[in-house]
């Protein structure tokens, strides 16, 4: 048995004590009463005590009863698997909410998209039936259910869903659905039927038109209803920053280079875009005041760069945060964006190549590794630090100051090299790999890329190009080219290649950086796909939804040796390879942008422990170093070690997408929900009305008040019958008062000569 | 009961719980004095009075003829008898002594109980004073004074022992002018607080009395029945006379209580939670049976039994007692 108002059942259950207690106290607070005739009460009691406490225990109970049974009356139980009495309804509401970042945007009447939200599921609520049991899941990411199973008790309900509020993190609908899907599974093998209501405003952030919904169709014995509010039509609104896009995220503070430049990007949404001014403000840790920049929105414009230069002239800290943000609008939540900029002293280039003991030989029998020192060190004064590694004695300290590593003798590596290599790679280090210029058959690629699992792997056997092999005459763009990406195209035009040792045909070369005139690449990077074990060896199966390594590797297809490519002495040596680390220890950086609702691996090594929020709320880390728990809010965060020290700090932001006002359809809307099932929409006005309208009352709580009834009635009978008064002795039955008799009254009368007609005062009680 | 005390005898003055005249109103005079008090039975008498005395001789009340014997003195041959009838027949008078009357009054805590509310004026006890109310103890004792002052009036001999588990106070008999206020002085001085023993005080009131008497006993009777009647019996066996007189307050014989309370015993009975409504009729059949068990008592052994309440006047339930008494004594004449 279930109460709808389980509250009140409780009351009743407790109200039991009252009775006692009165019964108690009333005991206790009496004054006692001096008898004088206390051999006759003695008495009296000793014949009749046992009815008297039977019939106070039977009074105690009927009372106790009484409230017992008012409050499970009024608490309108629900009788279920008993196959007497039917419960009232037998319906599974389940109310699916949208309260992503986008129910956050305050439409045209000052309430939220969530507030209506609330207000609709409230009155949906408060008129079901008594049977009808309500569910209750956000759709905000991760979807989460509130209330499963459904449950009764109304107040309960409405409690949950005041206490909404709007998250950061992006509305995933498709998710919550499909987990509305099995509990209305659960439903139905209970015997009840489902009903689905969906809440939400569809608009671009809440509702992915393209991501399809999961099917809505629960199991064939279920009977399930799917009703969702109609999209919103009314445009607002809403500018949001989309990003902070600094030129390198890992900035050098003493080197002129150009990277303190940080664009701001803005973008507005919502259908109408009129003509406003927006301030935009960028704050920095020790970057003292930066002048807030003004966009003047021109009708239609939807987006908006802003430029701020910033000056990194002797900063002690590693790690500078930068917070951008914008005049209060519609959706609060996306009008600041936060990042992290790196602040290096050096860079640190570990180059595992064999060492030359200072033996320089003639220019076209230098090596890979010593092309490359000389292009990383052009200068005296270069931020570059070159240390050198051998290769077959590689070892964990060699790698773990070092920010980028280069191996040209990738052959000379051995297995324990390798997993140093893709332990460093696993945490945010940059290797870049090449053929080495001797021999034709290349095993060691076997070695690479199963230690590396990357989504690209190199032949075994070198190819030569008979005549040379010239560079694409259009280079993708990659990121990691971006700073010189205008001059990339004729800094490539000289290159000529006679030797590659390419990437295998069913490589992805998605990430290529520059491509040959055949179209293969070049230079390619990658991420690992799938993490090592615990032991350093590699999981024996893969795992589909492992994390990417944080850091990136490299390959260049060539070895910058001329007998394989002109490459070491052209003019794209060296921005190249600049370019390469610095741009791609960057992107390493910029690759750890995290999302609020987001559950990432953070891949911050053993030492990292936990996850200190703006808040200062704490989100552990497992073992792999995935958060136990999805980003709640956006802002600076930090890692922190065993001992609660900070290691670094990462930025954390709303994902811009989700704060999208831009209305959708309904057409679509509705044609994007009726893939996934019979769906349609229901009238905001009249939601009380959607479900049919019925009203059935709780024929147990009918019961039970008529049983109430009537031990009102035994109560009040019983309580007169114990309590004598029905039966009441008039002592002069016993003869105990004084002139009972009217013998001796007249014997009195006659003694007086007195006639008791005329004086009948004279008729004083005496005893016969 | 409240007039008793509400008209003070003119000139009186002083305190008025002392005051013998706070016991008799007027109107408990006026109903007594149509009455004599005879003792039932005969009694010796060393003084002249209204009662017969066994001892007949030269009294003036005839009482019987009997035939003449040899020896007989002459002159009390009965000459009209022989005239007619030619037979020799004695003439017996019976002497009238005065009567001897002794209360008993129990001043046991159980005698302190009382409902009725005190109000100025009234006399009282050292009970009532406690207490505030018109207790069974006041009551017993403005009987006691009432019968005492109408025994006075006839020149009969009367004394009074006030008991609980003992004697506690006695004044002896006397029929003197003064009497009357000692048996008032110490009845307002003695102390209502200790159980009761019928028997001991029996006891003691026999070892003081030798000649015939009539004894008043006052009390509420709560007592076992059979150490009532054992009491009774010894009486009777010493040929006394005895008139039982049972105070009552009001709320004993009704037991009003509506609320549930813990009643205490007076005389260390001990504590009892009850709901008085659900105990009032076994309580009513209990004390019912009790007095008619005391009733039965006297009247087996030919004593007269009076239950007095204490919320109502003394006057007619003692009228009614003398009245009846008379009757008695008539009828005993007329056989």
């Amino acid at each position: 048995m279930t109460f709808i108002t389980a509250g009140l059942a409780i009351a009743g259950l407790a109200a039991v004590a009252i009775p006692i207690l009165i019964h108690l106290l009333a005991r206790q607070r009496r004054k006692p009463i001096e008898w004088a005739a206390m051999r006759f009460l003695m008495e009296a009691f000793r014949r009749h005590k046992r009815r008297i406490q039977l019939e106070q225990v039977i009074l105690l109970a009927v009372r106790c009863l009484i409230l017992l049974l008012l409050g499970f009356a009024l608490a309108r139980p629900i009788l279920e698997g008993v196959g007497l009495i039917k419960p009232g309804g037998s319906r599974s509401i389940f109310l699916v909410i949208d309260d992503g970042m986008a129910s956050s945007l305050e439409g045209p009447d000052g309430k939220t998209a969530l507030q209506r939200h609330v207000e609709q599921a409230t009155e949906l609520v408060t008129n079901l039936a008594p049977g009808d049991a309500v569910g209750i899941i956000t759709a905000a990411r991760p979807a989460k259910a509130l209330l499963a199973p459904p449950s009764s008790d109304r107040a309960a309900v409405v409690d949950i869903l005041q206490s909404l509020e709007s998250k950061q993190s992006p509305t995933d609908l498709p998710g919550a659905v499909a987990y509305v899907r099995g509990v209305v599974d659960d439903s139905a093998e209970a015997g009840r039927s489902a009903h689905i209501y969906l809440f939400s405003d569809f608009r671009a952030g809440s509702a992915a038109l393209d991501a399809p919904l999961p099917s809505t169709q629960p199991k064939e014995t279920a009977e399930a209803t799917m009703v969702a509010s109609p999209p919103a039509v009314e445009s607002v609104s809403n500018v949001q920053i989309v990003s902070i896009e600094p030129v390198r995220t890992m900035v050098l503070p003493g080197v002129s280079d150009g990277s303190g430049q940080v664009t701001v990007r803005l973008k507005r949404t919502g259908g109408q875009l009129p003509a406003e001014i927006t301030t935009v403000k960028l704050v920095g840790e020790g970057l003292g005041a930066i002048a807030p920049q003004v966009v003047q929105w021109q009708p239609g414009q939807a987006e908006a760069d802003v430029e701020f230069m910033l000056h990194f002239a002797n900063f002690s800290q590693n790690q500078v945060g930068l917070t951008a943000s914008i005049d209060n609008d519609a959706l609060p939540a996306d009008n600041q964006r936060f990042t992290m900029l790196d602040l290096r002293n050096q860079i640190r280039v570990l180059l595992v190549d064999r060492r030359s003991f200072g033996f320089e030989r003639s220019l076209d029998r230098l090596t890979a590794g010593q092309w490359i020192r000389r292009a990383l060190e052009p200068l005296e004064s270069s931020p570059i630090q070159i240390v050198e590694a051998e290769p077959a004695a590689l070892d964990l300290a060699d790698v773990r100051t070092a920010d980028v590593v280069i191996a040209p003798r990738a052959d000379l590596l051995d297995d324990s090299g390798w997993t140093i290599l893709r332990q460093f790679v696993d945490q945010g280090g940059l290797l870049i790999v090449m053929p080495p210029g001797e021999g034709n058959v290349h095993q060691w690629t076997e070695r690479m890329a199963t230690h590396l699992s990357l989504p690209w792997r190199p032949v075994l056997e070198v190819v030569d190009h008979a005549g040379g092999l010239t560079l694409a005459q259009e280079q993708p763009g990659a990121e990691i080219m971006r700073l010189i990406s205008s001059d990339l195209n004729d800094l490539a035009r000289p290159i000529v290649v006679q030797r590659t040792l390419p990437l295998a045909s069913d490589s992805d070369t998605g990430d290529s950086v520059i491509l040959l005139a055949d179209g293969s690449p070049m230079l390619v990077v990658g991420s690992p796909q799938r993490p090592t074990g615990p032991s350093g060896e590699q999981n024996a199966e893969p795992q589909a939804s492992a994390p990417a390594a944080r850091g990136l590797v490299a390959y260049l297809t060539v070895a910058p040796e001329l007998e394989w490519t002109n490459l070491p002495t052209q003019p794209l040596m060296v921005p190249l390879f600049h370019e390469l680390i610095r741009q791609g220890l960057s992107v390493i950086s910029a690759s750890q942008r995290l999302t609020v609702g987001d559950q990432p691996n953070l891949g911050a090594g053993p030492a990292a422990r936990d996850l200190s929020g703006p808040d200062s709320a704490k989100i552990a880390l497992d073992q792999a170093g995935r958060l136990q728990q999805p980003l709640g809010r956006a802002g600076v965060y930090e890692l922190l070690d065993q001992s609660g020290q900070p290691l670094r700090k990462l930025a954390v932001n709303v994902d811009p997408a989700a704060g999208s006002s831009d209305l959708q359809s309904p057409a679509a809307v509705v044609s994007w929900l009726e893939r996934s099932g019979p769906w349609s929409t229901f009238d905001p006005r009249r939601i009380a009305e959607s479900l049919g309208g019925q009203q059935m009352g709780s024929p147990i709580a009918g019961i039970l008040l008529i049983i109430v009834l009537a031990l009102v009635i035994l109560e009040t009978l019983l309580a007169r019958w114990f309590s004598h008064a029905d039966r009441r002795l008039d002592a002069a039955d016993l003869h105990l008062e004084f002139g009972s008799s009217r013998k001796a009254r007249l014997a009195v009368l006659q003694a007086h000569a007195i006639s008791p007609r005329t004086n009948p005062d004279a008729g004083a009680r005496v005893s016969t | 009961m409240p007039e008793l005390a509400k008209t003070p005898a003119p000139g009186s003055s002083g305190n008025p719980g002392n005051r013998a005249e706070n016991y008799l109103a007027p109107e408990t005079l006026a109903q007594l004095a149509p009455f004599e008090l005879r003792a039932k039975m005969i009694v010796e008498g060393v003084m002249s009075g209204m009662h017969r005395s066994p001892y007949q001789g030269m009294a003036v009340e005839f009482a019987q003829h009997r035939q003449y014997v040899a020896g007989d003195d002459l002159k009390h041959l009965d000459w009209k008898v022989y005239g007619r009838s030619d037979k020799l027949y004695i003439k017996q008078y019976q002497q009238e002594t005065n009567l001897d009357v002794i209360m008993l009054i129990d001043a046991s805590a159980s005698m302190s109980y009382g409902t009725l509310g005190v109000k100025k004026g009234w006399g009282g006890t050292s009970a009532s004073k406690r207490k505030n109310a018109w207790t069974k103890f006041d009551h017993a004792t403005a009987v006691a004074v009432a019968v005492a002052y109408l025994c006075l009036q006839q020149q009969d001999r009367v004394g009074v022992a006030v008991f609980a588990d003992e004697i506690r106070a006695m004044v002896k008999r006397s029929s003197s002018r003064g009497q009357w206020k000692s048996i008032v002085n110490t009845l307002n001085v003695q102390p209502v607080d200790a159980k009761t023993n019928l028997a001991k005080v029996t006891d003691q009131a026999l070892g003081k009395v030798h000649n015939r008497a009539l004894f008043v006993i006052i009390s509420d009777f709560f007592e076992d029945i059979e150490a009532v009647r054992q009491s009774l019996a010894r009486f009777r066996h010493r040929r006394h006379d005895v008139i039982l007189l049972q105070v009552l307050d009001r709320q004993e014989l009704q037991f009003e209580f509506t609320q549930p309370a813990p009643f205490e015993g007076m005389e260390d009975e001990g504590r009892l939670k009850i709901d008085p409504r659900a105990l009032r009729r076994a309580y009513l059949e209990a004390i019912s049976s009790h007095m008619d068990a005391i009733a039965k008592a006297a009247l087996s052994f030919g004593f007269d039994y009076l239950r007095l309440n204490t919320h109502e006047s003394v006057g007619p339930a003692l009228s009614y007692l003398l009245a009846r008494r008379n009757a008695q004594v008539k009828r005993s004449k007329i056989g």
